[in-house]
């Protein structure tokens, strides 16, 4: 019997929350109308991916630092979360860039950028699949991870430091929120909901992955 | 030895391929993504380019016969005129941001072949007894026969 906490259930109902909350209850944007409503999850999932591909940063250090296997299951469960939510992050932005630039994608240094934080994160993944020995696969992605955290501020900042179509950063901004409370509400709600989806997810991956690792280490001979 | 999968060799080299890509993509188009109007007149290039401008206020027609939108671009110290054939979303007003893809057609005109809305950061709904900006380009639609 599992006795932690029930992240599934808790994910479940945040998410009905603040699906109905976004969708029906909060006023839509005054310019953009209802297309301003995708953005309850668009921000959300980049947020997710840059907390998730942190906290794989942060287990890659761990790794290097205490050479234990926990924290490169971390890791790992991490950046395919992580992955996750940079896709769902690029295909809101798609469909809210079509409904209110009149273009799904375009080589603005902000969905370029993203779209190289996808690929390093699918390649962190791919490295771990072509690497055979269990330590040397944790060694080898902890350095990928730490590196290609790199990308992740560049990511955030590229529509401060160059010229782009995407706008500028609402909430993480110098100054006031340019957003009216009501809607922020709604969007910090929907933040909880999806850091609890996130949490749930991680955990059963962790789960799945000492699994996986207990079955492979029986396999391996002894060093 | 157990060995990786061919497969997930191949893919690595494939996202290693693309990470080259679009790195050499950020470095080159992504970050001199526009040029301003007075940067523009500045310059005059022939090729391709993106422009950017707030469409002056009032500069908006449309012209039924040839199926042609025309505007005015500004960054407060130079105008440039534009035609485009390709309608904007409904978000497109006097004032806002557009980028524009295009070329320096004869006369100065820039010719748009798209007409992107850059919307602001700033999200507010609409307050007691405001109503919502006139859309342009419905009654555009509107008018086209």
């Amino acid at each position: 019997m599992d006795r932690r906490l029930p992240f599934g259930w808790l994910a479940a109902v945040a998410v009905a929350i603040s699906t109905v909350v976004g969708l029906f209850i909060v006023p839509a944007d005054a310019a953009q109308g209802d297309a301003q409503r995708i953005m309850y999850v668009h921000v959300p999932s980049a947020w997710l991916a840059y907390a998730a591909f942190f906290v794989t940063l942060v287990g890659s250090l761990l790794y290097l630092v205490r050479r234990d296997l926990r924290f490169d299951r971390v890791a790992a469960a991490s950046a395919e979360i992580g992955l996750v939510f940079t896709g769902l992050t690029i295909v809101t932005g798609a469909i809210w860039g079509k409904a209110t630039w009149g273009k799904w994608w375009d080589w603005d240094p902000r969905l370029t950028t993203t779209a190289i934080l996808f690929v390093i994160y699918a390649g962190y993944l791919l490295l771990r699949q072509s690497i055979v020995e269990r330590r040397r696969r944790a060694r080898l992605a902890a350095v990928f991870g730490i590196i290609g955290f790199l990308n992740v501020p560049v990511v955030h900042f590229s529509v401060l430091w160059w010229r782009g179509l995407h706008q500028a950063p609402t909430i993480v901004r110098p100054g006031d929120p340019t957003i009216d409370h009501l809607l922020l509400i709604e969007l910090l709600a929907s933040v909880v909901a999806f850091t609890l989806v996130y949490v749930w997810l991680l955990r059963g991956r962790i789960d799945l992955e000492r699994s996986h690792d207990d079955a492979e280490l029986q396999l391996e001979p002894a060093p | 030895m157990r060995r990786p999968r061919l497969a997930t060799l191949a893919a690595l080299g494939l996202v290693a391929a693309a990470f080259v890509a679009l790195v050499g993509i950020t470095l080159t188009s992504a970050v001199a993504y526009y040029v301003t109007p007075t940067e523009l007149a500045a310059t005059t290039p022939s090729g391709a380019i993106r422009l950017y401008g707030i469409v002056e206020p009032g500069s908006v027609r449309w012209n039924t016969a040839s199926a042609t939108l025309t505007f005015r671009v500004t960054d407060g110290s130079t105008t440039v005129d534009v035609a485009s054939q390709a309608l904007p979303t409904g978000l497109f007003r006097d004032g806002i941001g557009v980028v524009l893809a295009g070329r320096l057609a004869t006369g100065g005109v820039f010719a748009a072949s798209e007409v992107l809305v850059k919307h602001s950061s700033v999200y507010a709904p609409l307050k007691p007894g405001e109503t919502p900006p006139p859309d342009l380009v419905e009654s555009i639609r509107k008018a086209a026969p």
